[in-house]
């Protein structure tokens, strides 16, 4: 839920309670104002018409007496004590053809020792129109006040927090190996300043331990290929040796092998530090069928029975050296991991490169064969670096890496973005 | 032929002057850019094996100098692998070829000869041995005059033993060679395998004599 949804609620929600509390204390209030100004009325007509009474009775004229007044009546009452007391009665009113509420003031009296009743009567506010009208009103009301709030919100969602909208984006978009810090805009709002300030401080932080994690693994394979070399080296002229026995002669193999294997690893760390730190800037198209002809002229083609299907040569913009290690690789796992007599199937369709070979049964981990290091044979000669690079290389270009077990089948599929 | 190897870290350079004495060059080895200036100064070097990084300065400042007296050729550069612009630099100061470290002896010995052969036999473009006769510029070889159909690859193979003879060259040093400096390198010698085995049946098949040996799995070696 937005930001500004979740505040309309609220509003709306806290209108409503307040509307529903409001109608019926507004009805009561304006009841009881409305009652208490009739009695007041009445009063006062009263107190004339007793006045006038008064006059008549001293003049002798009661019997006599009559009013202007329609609502003020005079009758000999019944009842010889002496009161006064407030009524309500529904009266039918010829006038309008309807049943009106109305109010009444009885005033028993003796005069000379008759008793009499004074009625004066008042119709009072319709009730129904008085609920329908402060229902109307307050109703008007809730709509000027949740269409103001929705607009001033959006005022506020489009200035005020607009900034905070940008940051987000920003940080969205932002990528620990980019070279450029995270940038975001000073804001007239302390706490979007504040945001800013702890998101640049906290990316610094993140940025800088990665940097140095990464200046480490860059210096480490750096500082391996001296004493590497000098290893190599003097293997080499140790072979030289005479005499030397097959004793001998196997363990120095032994050596030379794990060294290889040490210069491999060598050499795939300094690669992949290299295309992290992007340091192959020269692209230039190239056929991608010419690069895939070419890795395959370097593979044992004896071994395993080649299918190939170039419908399409699509031209790639990339670096040579990188398409050729990328396409190596994915070239050199179908033949490290095919059976004997095995099938490697190589099609280009589109902008497709898809390898496919026989191997072990079932399909691979998805998730953990582009991981550094995840080995899936026991292969002493597989580092477990082949698939990451190849990933890291679609990465730097955008393109996309993938694998299914298709058929019986393991399929690589790398899919060259239109634009790369 | 005297060869001058500058490099700071003495056991590498040591192996390097071990390895090449036994060619018969006359090897000098100087650790910094100043005393690498005194020699080439006072020599006139056939091939100069420079490493970029020096204690005391960068190998280009050699370089430049070298080039501003026309004297770049003959210069191999070692490398760390991690600098890209290195190879580029370097070779844009006049440098003859690249070598990255880790690096095997074998393979520098067999660019320092291509290099010698380049700069010293100009007119001379064969290499003969025996009845082995190795036309370069032509990439044919052939046996008592016979030609004997080799590949670019097996071509290329006999070479780089011929170029090391009478040494026990590493599989690994082969592989390498033959697959290039392309990051995808073998671990599977099956391939090292069929191309000596046809090389050997080719060679055979001509009449040449049986050269080249297998030392105890270990490598091989041309021997005379």
């Amino acid at each position: 839920m937005r930001l500004l949804q979740k505040t309309i609620r609220s509003y709306l929600g806290y209108s409503v309670c307040l509307l529903l509390v409001t109608i019926p204390v507004s009805y009561f209030a304006v009841g009881v104002a409305v009652r208490a100004d009739t009695d007041e009325h009445l009063v006062a007509t009263r107190t004339i018409a007793q006045r006038k009474i008064l006059q008549a009775i001293r003049s002798g004229a009661l019997s006599g007496i009559s009013f202007a007044d329609q609502d003020v009546s005079l009758r000999p009452s019944d009842d010889p004590r002496s009161f006064e007391r407030f009524i309500n009665r529904d009266i039918y009113d010829s006038v309008i053809g309807e049943v009106v509420p109305r109010r009444i003031l009885q005033t028993n009296f003796l005069a000379d020792g008759k008793p009499y009743l004074l009625q004066v009567t008042d119709s009072m506010v319709d009730r129904d129109n008085l609920i329908l009208s402060i229902v109307l009103v307050q109703s008007i009301l809730l709509v000027l006040l949740l269409v103001g709030l929705l607009l001033i919100n959006w005022r506020l969602a489009r200035n005020i927090w607009n900034p905070f909208y940008k940051s987000l984006e920003r940080l969205r978009q932002y990528r620990l190996d980019q070279p450029q810090p995270l940038a975001l805009d000073r804001s007239t709002v302390n706490e979007f300043n504040d945001l800013n300030r702890s998101l640049r401080e906290l990316t610094e932080r993140a940025r800088s331990t990665y940097l140095a994690q990464k200046e480490f693994t860059g210096n480490a394979s750096h500082e391996i290929q001296t004493p590497l070399a000098i290893f190599q080296t003097k293997l080499e002229l140790l072979m030289q040796t005479n005499p030397l026995n097959e004793e001998q002669a196997g363990l120095i193999g032994d050596l030379e092998g794990a060294s290889q294997r040490l210069a491999r690893l060598h050499r795939s760390l300094v690669l992949l530090t290299r295309i992290d730190n992007q340091q192959f800037p020269d692209t230039e198209p190239i056929g991608l069928k010419a690069v895939v002809t070419k890795c395959l002229a370097s593979m044992n083609v004896q071994s395993v029975s080649l299918e190939t299907d170039f419908r399409d040569d699509p031209l790639v913009q990339a670096n040579r050296s990188l398409m050729e290690i990328m396409v190596g690789n994915l070239l050199h796992n179908a033949w490290r991991h095919n059976i004997a007599g095995g099938l490697v199937r190589v099609t280009i369709r589109d902008r497709e490169l898809v390898i496919q070979n026989t191997g072990k049964n079932g399909p691979l981990d998805n998730d953990r064969i582009f991981q550094r290091f995840y080995k899936e044979s026991t292969d002493p000669g597989s580092l477990g670096l082949g698939l990451p690079i190849v990933r890291q290389i679609g990465t730097l270009y955008g393109w996309e890496t993938s694998y299914a077990y298709i058929g019986g089948l393991h399929s690589f599929r790398l899919s060259i973005s239109p634009n790369g | 032929m005297r060869i001058l190897i500058v490099e700071d870290e003495k056991e590498l350079s040591r192996s390097i002057v071990a390895y090449l004495k036994r060619e018969n060059y006359v090897c000098d080895v100087a650790d910094t850019v100043s005393s690498a200036l005194d020699k080439t100064d006072s020599f006139d070097y056939d091939c100069i094996v420079l490493d970029i990084s020096l204690v005391d300065g960068n190998g280009f400042q050699l370089l430049r100098e070298l080039k501003t007296n026309n004297r770049a050729d003959g210069v191999i550069i070692l490398s760390a692998r991690d600098s890209l612009d290195d190879r580029v630099t370097g070779l844009n100061l006049g440098a003859d070829d690249y070598l990255s470290k880790p690096f095997h002896l074998s393979e520098l010995n067999a660019r320092i000869a291509a290099l010698i052969r380049r700069k010293r036999f100009q007119g001379n473009r064969n290499l003969v041995y025996n009845e082995l006769f190795i036309d370069l510029y032509a990439k044919t070889v052939t046996v008592h005059g016979n030609n004997v159909g080799l590949t670019r690859r097996e071509f290329d193979l006999l070479l780089y033993l011929v170029s090391n003879k009478d040494r026990v060259i590493s599989k690994n040093a082969i592989a390498e060679n033959i697959s290039g400096d392309s990051g995808a390198s073998f671990d599977n010698f099956d391939f090292l395998y069929s191309h000596m085995k046809n090389l050997k049946k080719k060679l055979a098949a001509a009449g040449c004599r049986d050269y080249i040996r297998s030392v105890y799995g270990m490598g091989y070696k041309f021997t005379s």
